[in-house]
């Protein structure tokens, strides 16, 4: 339970910047990445609102598409805000883990 | 089309114009592919409709233009100021419905329960924030005014509604010193009937005259700001007035039931059942006022950064 209650609690835009660094994906690609990388069921309207935000800030583009899947891919901007917040992230889960006495793998 | 596609179109359709011009084919085949591989179509609909609230009050994904955000401002100061218009007319029904009764044997004294003294103290209190709101509204009002003092709007619905609000308080007044004599109670009576109707007709047509105003004039950034605090300061007062005439009921229905022959005096609501209606319409009105004052600011904000 107390799981399920920290997974939903994680940003949604982290996610999806942290899964358009592997490559442009679209809508669809995306949630099934989220999914398997993080365990997090994103629904449409969260993404799309993510993407949205993202998309306003310069961090996410969307690419030309001739069907209705458009591919979106991360910006220089996008990497760069994405390695600042992970190593801020980080930073704070290395401590967390020496503290809790649990050498990472 | 079945009920759950039907369901999706709905909370597809909820969203925002610019927002279904941008993205709506793109959900839409993300929908239909989730829908295939299992997902609950029930929980795709509801977070659809829990995005586009949050879209529409976020302004997401919007255009950038300057007139858009401007539009944007005045449509939701509107919301924001409609409360005003229900919130005075359901607050003076909550003040006029409370009375007190009581029974005496004897000469024992007679006091209100700690819960009735409660709900006394607050409607005074309720009172007290009527005019303070009624002070802020009359500020934002001639803001509004002198803000858009020089321009060209229609003006004709405005003249209308401010001669019928003037012959209404004028004619109540007036009704008010012809009731004390006898001969001419007939004629108060007519006098208060009609000036009341207009002051009712007068107050109802405000919002229009408002929103004619705000479409009508070009408000600066500096004059759409000041409009924008009043209405969070008046926001901030319907909370404050939805806390007191709850808790004023609630301590209403709390007062002890006396026991036999013993002197007691209590406070009673003539609303009767309709109390918790009263309620819901206070907490529904305060919400969406609220949300039109952050929605509104938001607005401002972005005229302030494009």
């Amino acid at each position: 339970m107390a799981v399920k209650g920290w997974q939903r609690a994680q940003d949604p835009a982290l996610l999806v910047l942290t899964s358009l660094v592997a490559g442009p994906k679209h809508g669809y690609a995306l949630i099934g990445d989220i999914e398997e990388i993080a365990g997090v069921a994103l629904g449409p309207g969260t993404l799309y609102g993510v993407l949205a935000r993202l998309e306003d800030a310069g961090l996410v583009q969307a690419l030309p598409s001739e069907d209705r899947r458009r591919p979106y891919k991360i910006t220089g901007a996008g990497s760069a805000a994405l390695r600042e917040r992970l190593l801020a992230t980080s930073a704070v889960t290395s401590i967390g883990l020496r503290r809790l006495g649990v050498t990472p793998a | 089309m079945t009920g759950e596609s039907k369901l999706i179109t709905f909370a597809l359709n909820s969203y925002p114009s610019w927002w279904r011009e941008r993205y709506r084919d793109e959900v839409s085949a993300v929908v239909d592919g989730l829908v295939e591989s299992g997902r609950s179509p029930l929980s795709l609909s509801s977070n659809l409709l829990k995005s586009s609230m949050i879209t529409r009050i976020r302004g997401t994904g919007a255009p950038a233009a300057r007139a858009f955000w401007v539009h944007r401002t005045q449509r939701s100061l509107l919301v924001a100021c409609l409360a005003w218009f229900t919130i005075i007319p359901l607050a003076i029904a909550f003040m006029l419905s409370i009375g007190e009764n009581g029974v005496s044997h004897g000469n024992t004294l007679v006091q209100l329960s700690h819960a009735g003294k409660i709900a006394h103290n607050f409607q005074s209190v309720v009172s007290i924030v009527i005019v303070l709101i009624f002070v802020f509204a009359l500020r934002g009002w001639r803001q509004l005014r002198s803000g858009l003092e020089g321009q060209t709007i229609p003006t004709k619905l405005f003249r209308v509604v401010n001669r019928g609000a003037i012959v209404g308080i004028t004619l109540t007044i007036a009704a008010l010193f012809l009731g004390e004599h006898n001969a001419t109670s007939t004629f108060a009576e007519v006098c208060a009937y009609i000036g009341l109707s207009l002051f009712v007709c007068a107050w109802l047509l405000t919002p229009a005259v408002i929103s004619q105003m705000l479409r009508h004039g070009d408000l600066s950034v500096t004059n759409l700001r000041k409009v924008v605090s009043g209405s969070t300061v008046l926001v901030w007062l319907y909370a404050l007035i939805t806390v007191l005439v709850v808790g004023s009921e609630v301590a209403l229905t709390a007062q002890p039931v006396p026991a036999s022959g013993v002197s007691y005096l209590s406070l009673h609501s003539g609303l009767g059942g309709w109390s918790a209606l009263l309620c819901v319409g206070f907490v529904f009105l305060t919400i969406l006022s609220g949300i039109g004052a952050s929605v509104s600011r938001r607005s401002c904000e972005k005229i302030l950064a494009t």
